[in-house]
């Protein structure tokens, strides 16, 4: 399999560069390091929270998607 | 209001989702793969975890850290956020244990890496053949490096007291690394050895040939000669890993015998070289040259930059992005990284779940009591993994409760 993004995503990628970088990348990067996060997780399931939320969010998305894709042909009011 | 923002947010993180697999991909400057770093990946894989890993020095060598780096660079993810819960820092004196769905997608990001450097056409035995990696019958069926033709790559660990090698030929490239229990790397040696019959042992702490006692001083080695039977034994010290090595001999000779002691991954018999490829990985990358690849000062293989190779095909694995790279994705800038921002600052929070447990030492001296009170809740790991499934179970149900207010409006 060949891929050639082509002069399209050069463009797309010097419009993105041109927008500011994450702020808070750093943040969580340094929270990584922290101890006791083990102690935190005994407690709680952060990890199995998070994969759920996961998959939460992208099912939310994908209503939204199609409440507004049936918003445009009018199949549901607003 | 709230579901307005809402949709905002919605909408940003589709909109990344759809833009970033088409713009967010890897850029690499300069990879090394050096062969500590991928026959490390390549045991790791078989489930092997080792001491420590890369080198303590800052230089970038093509250890495995690096490697976890170029790899952690490749999915746009950091090195803390992949290994939350483990002390991956370069020269690490911890354990570095590999596992999980992440390691089928690490080993074949190395595995790419390593056959980027080969090119159509190179030379037998040279570097612009690049790397194989075959199934090893000498090694227990362990996959091992070899470099086609005339070289021959072991691994070992600290099961193994000693590697010997024997034979008629001369051995022109000998190359091994060490590494202590529990430490950083040992000396890391580089041999290119111009006549016969030269011979190497492992430094004692004094800086004498471990074997013999004799001054290693401002000498790279020790001279063993045997007249033309070249023969010698490797000996790591005790607690000593010997992790990995090479060495080349003259393709016109006969092969050398290596044999090793002890238990772990023997090493036995005249190896057959060169040996056949797994039919599961096939040779498919092109347009790269010799002249793209270098040799650092250590020995290990550098590969160019991706920017200045155009990889035309590959039937290594296809999920990895073909064609030029670019710098950065959707996920990485602002405001589109909000969602991933979300997701990092839970994946930041997520670790292996440890009991607490904690010691207090309880001191009055006037009344001459001295007690440390101890609690360990490890006792209570049965009910905290039932709470934990009920919080789980909880949570759903407000994310249900959420979900049926946020589409209600």
């Amino acid at each position: 399999m060949c891929v050639d993004y082509g002069t399209g995503v050069s463009f797309v990628d010097y419009v993105i560069s041109l927008l500011p970088s994450s702020p808070f990348a750093t943040v969580f990067a340094q929270i990584g390091n922290l101890p006791y996060l083990g102690y935190l997780n005994w407690f709680v399931p952060v990890g199995q929270i998070l994969g759920v939320m996961t998959v939460w969010l992208a099912a939310i998305a994908t209503y939204y998607l199609y409440s507004v894709f049936m918003r445009w042909i009018k199949l549901i009011g607003d | 209001m709230i579901k307005k923002s809402f949709c905002i947010i919605l909408c940003i993180l589709v909109v990344g989702m759809v833009f970033m697999p088409a713009t967010s991909t890897y850029s690499a400057a300069i990879v090394t793969t050096g062969i500590t770093g991928v026959v490390c990946a390549l045991l790791s894989y078989y489930g092997i975890s080792f001491a420590s890993v890369g080198l303590t020095t800052s230089d970038i060598d093509g250890g495995i850290y690096d490697l976890l780096v170029e790899y952690a660079a490749y999915v746009g993810a950091s090195i803390s956020t992949l290994f939350p819960a483990s002390n991956v820092v370069r020269g690490a004196a911890s354990l570095i244990s590999i596992g999980g769905t992440f390691l089928d997608s690490f080993f074949e990001f190395v595995t790419w890496l390593v056959y980027r450097n080969v090119s159509a056409g190179g030379t037998a035995g040279s570097i612009s053949e690049g790397i194989r990696i075959v199934e090893s019958t000498q090694i227990d069926g362990y996959p091992v490096m070899l470099y086609p033709g005339e070289r021959y790559q072991w691994a070992a660990n600290s099961d193994s007291p000693w590697i010997e090698i024997t034979g008629n030929s001369s051995p022109v490239y000998i190359w091994w690394a060490i590494s202590r229990v529990n430490s950083n790397w040992g000396t890391v040696q580089v041999y290119s050895v111009s006549s016969y019959s030269w011979a190497f042992h492992y430094w004692a702490s004094n800086g004498s040939d471990y074997l013999t006692g004799q001054s290693t001083s401002g000498a790279y080695g020790y001279y063993n000669q045997l007249g033309n039977v070249w023969a010698d034994r490797i000996m790591p010290k005790d607690g000593l890993y010997i992790n990995n090595g090479f060495f080349a001999y003259d393709i016109a000779a006969a092969a050398p015998t290596i044999s090793q002691g002890g238990t772990g991954l023997r090493i036995t018999g005249t190896p057959a070289i060169p040996q056949v490829l797994p039919t599961d990985v096939t040779l498919g990358v092109t347009g790269l040259t010799s002249s793209d690849d270098t040799v650092d000062a250590a020995g290990e293989y550098v590969l160019s930059a991706v920017s200045s190779n155009v990889l035309s095909t590959t039937t290594i694995n296809t999920a990895i992005p073909d064609g030029p790279f670019v710098s950065r994705g959707l996920e990485s800038v602002f405001p589109f990284c909000i969602p991933w921002d979300l997701y990092h600052m839970y994946q930041s929070l997520d670790a292996q779940p440890v009991a607490p447990s904690f010691s207090w030492l309880i001191s009055i001296d006037r009344l001459g009591i001295s007690e440390t009170i101890s609690v360990d809740f490890s006792d209570w790991d049965d009910v905290a993994a039932v709470c934990r499934k009920m919080e789980l179970l909880g949570f759903c149900v407000g994310l249900i409760l959420v979900t049926r207010k946020l589409i209600r409006g």
